[in-house]
């Protein structure tokens, strides 16, 4: 049987925007993922998808709710335990890439391995994720030199070199023409499928949602069961 | 965090906001180039000061000025209390006391001709102040060969009548009690650097001397001089008859008295007892007690006012504070601009963490604690701290190196002129640096927080 990696319960979340107008994009929103399922999130623009992801990747930790990851409840973690337990099992793949410019791919790569406890040498298993990706050419490369396409691999790349056993991406493929975008999805499926990771995607593109097996949408602050045809309207 | 990642994180940034963290370190090296070159100096001075012109390890007691006869004391006896064999003991026993040097004043008239050994003419004074000494004090300061401190009556056999009974460099010594004399050496004479200095620098250019400066110590056996006791230009002694015996002065001393001659104790003790009885020859005029160190000689001075002594002088103490305050002044001079430096380095760091908070809340996506931001922020300015106090204590060392030339070049002799104006301990190096990387530390602390503090989810969905 498949542990659970999340288990979210009423997770709220309410701010003061502007204008002292009160926004609460999520509203007892309840989640549960297992390891190596491969779920789409769907919703309109300023519904919450990212805030959701904020607060699943402990990036977020002022919400109300409860969240378990991995069976330990990410509430009662100090700061110094939540950074390590983000270290270590969860990756992120933002839509904006999000590379260090003054490194080069190879480094972007190796990035997480600094804040690692131990000095496990990763470089080996970087330069074997971006030959896997298709960028054994473009190591020494910075960001500033690759496409949109090659940049979000980078940062896949990245997301997969510690094997996180939950991979959180936000709009993954929100800036790759199609082609590209095949590759990403392909690669964040096989991730859950191989790796048994956890994947939760928030997209806006039918081509995710096919890959995923569960596909949810945030609606009034709470996940529902979501189909193919929310795409059009998310 | 290991510390091999810290180190590539600072090694990064160093690379990459070079410009910006060299313009910080500038503050830190210009606040520690002040304070070392200052406290050296101040130090340098201190040493020269306190070492050799006015010893602070070591206090001359008296028995209180108003009992002092002073020159009149000479020619009119009077009751001189002087210092009592308890009161050394008393002073012997103190802790804070590492010896006690009795000392016994010529309590009669004398002055002194002769040089021609070394000066090429005879030169003379009409007063000649005198110190005796126990030859303990001195033995370990007297070059080899030189003839020994004590009264060279004790090896004087050769009885005579006259100067002509003894071989040309001795005299005929007499004796108390006895017609006849001995022939005796030189009295050997000691005398210090100080009179030395005043000698060279300014008697020997005003009666076109030679300065016997650098040759006193080699050709120093040669300057034997006739010392008239009991007759001096103020007068003559009350009793006994005056005579001339001869000195041969043999070295410089630091327990040498500053003006005068200093010679063993018991030859004092003969003399007094001949000029000015024998309460002059037994009571001593003044003790000299050298402190475990200079820090122990206040204790040491509390405990002499209790029994009744004094300080012959405060200059040692007077010139410590003076120093203290010129040195706490400069330093407070290097705090200013350490301060400024430190709200620099806040400056600077504040607009680094604001142009990177994409980056740290990037990692601290990846993992960085709101600690390794800290942490990673503060190494960085330590490092800047450290730089900075490198360069500025090379820059130090440099200015001190030539200012010492310069001095050396440009400023005319004077008495004690050093050789180098400062002096550089190892604390001053750890303290200077210690200094730059606190103020450098405590200008990031504000921006260290505020990057600990980096909202990541609010940074990264800017982009």
């Amino acid at each position: 049987m498949p542990s659970q990696v999340i288990r979210a319960e009423a997770l709220a979340k309410r701010y003061e925007g502007e204008q002292g107008a009160v926004i609460e994009p999520l509203a007892g929103a309840d989640l549960r993922v297992d390891e190596g399922e491969f779920v789409g999130i769907v919703g309109r623009s300023g519904s919450g998808k990212s805030t959701l992801l904020g607060i699943l990747g402990t990036l977020d930790r002022r919400f109300d709710g409860k969240l378990e990851l991995f069976g330990r409840d990410a509430r009662a973690l100090d700061d110094g335990a939540v950074s390590r337990l983000r270290g270590e099992r969860i990756g992120f793949v933002f839509q904006s890439y999000h590379l260090f410019a003054h490194l080069t791919v190879l480094d972007n790569v190796l990035v997480p391995t600094l804040f690692r406890p131990s000095s496990l040498d990763l470089s080996r298993r970087a330069r074997n994720l971006l030959e896997e990706l298709g960028l054994a050419d473009r190591m020494q490369s910075r960001p500033a030199q690759l496409s949109g396409g090659q940049r979000q691999r980078v940062a896949l790349a990245r997301a997969l070199l510690l094997r996180p056993a939950l991979l959180l991406c936000d709009e993954p493929t929100g800036n790759l023409d199609s082609e590209t975008a095949e590759v990403v999805t392909s690669l964040l499926a096989r991730q859950a499928r191989d790796e048994g990771a956890a994947v939760l995607a928030v997209t806006h593109t039918r081509q995710v949602l096919r890959a995923a097996q569960r596909a949810l949408k945030l609606e009034g602050g709470k996940l529902v069961a979501a189909s193919l045809d929310d795409e059009a309207a998310a | 965090m290991r510390f091999a990642s810290l180190l590539v994180l600072v090694g990064r940034d160093l690379v990459r906001t070079r410009g910006a963290l060299a313009t910080s370190g500038f503050g830190i090296a210009a606040a520690t180039a002040s304070l070392a070159f200052f406290l050296s100096l101040g130090l340098g001075v201190r040493a020269v000061l306190l070492g050799d012109v006015f010893p602070a390890d070591r206090v001359e007691l008296e028995p209180p000025k108003a009992a002092d006869p002073g020159l009149v004391g000479l020619l009119l006896p009077q009751a001189w209390p002087g210092i009592s064999k308890e009161q050394v003991e008393s002073l012997e026993r103190l802790e804070d006391a590492k010896h006690v040097y009795p000392k016994l004043r010529f309590a009669f008239p004398a002055s002194a001709r002769g040089g021609k050994g070394v000066l090429g003419r005879d030169v003379g004074t009409s007063e000649l102040p005198g110190d005796g000494i126990e030859p303990s004090l001195v033995a370990a300061e007297l070059p080899e060969g030189s003839p020994p401190f004590e009264d060279p009556l004790l090896r004087a056999t050769k009885a005579c009548s006259a100067n002509a009974d003894c071989g040309s460099d001795q005299y005929c010594e007499s004796v108390p009690g006895k017609e006849e004399g001995l022939c005796c050496d030189p009295v050997p004479v000691l005398v210090s650097r100080y009179l030395v200095e005043l000698f060279d620098k300014t008697m020997a250019p005003a009666h076109k001397l030679p300065p016997i400066g650098e040759t006193i110590v080699s050709r120093a056996n040669r300057v034997v001089f006739d010392v008239r006791l009991g007759d001096s230009l103020i007068g003559k002694a009350k009793t006994g008859s005056p005579r001339v015996v001869k000195g041969r002065l043999i070295g410089i001393s630091r327990r040498a008295v500053d003006l005068g001659v200093t010679i063993p104790i018991d030859v004092v003790r003969r003399y007094n007892r001949e000029y000015a009885g024998d309460d002059a020859a037994e009571k001593l005029t003044s003790v000299v007690v050298e402190a475990k160190s200079a820090a122990h000689t206040a204790r040491i001075v509390a405990h002499a006012q209790s029994i009744g002594l004094e300080p012959k002088d405060t200059h040692a103490r007077d010139v410590s504070l003076l120093l203290s305050g010129i040195m706490a002044l400069l330093s407070l001079v290097a705090g200013v601009i350490f301060v400024v430096s430190a709200s620099n380095i806040a400056h600077t760091f504040r607009t680094l963490v604001d142009e990177r908070r994409a980056e740290i809340a990037l990692y601290r996506a990846v993992g960085a604690s709101a600690s390794d931001v800290r942490t990673w922020m503060l190494s960085l300015a330590v490092v800047v701290g450290i730089g900075g106090g490198v360069v500025g204590l090379v820059v130090a060392r440099l200015a001190a190196y030539g200012a010492d030339r310069l001095a050396a070049t440009e400023l005319p002799d004077f008495p004690f002129k050093p050789e180098t104006f400062f002096d550089f301990p190892a604390w001053l190096f750890l303290g200077a640096m210690g200094f730059a990387s606190l103020f450098a530390l405590l200008g990031a602390i504000s921006p260290a927080r505020r990057a600990s503090s980096v909202d990541p989810v609010t940074v990264l969905a800017e982009r």
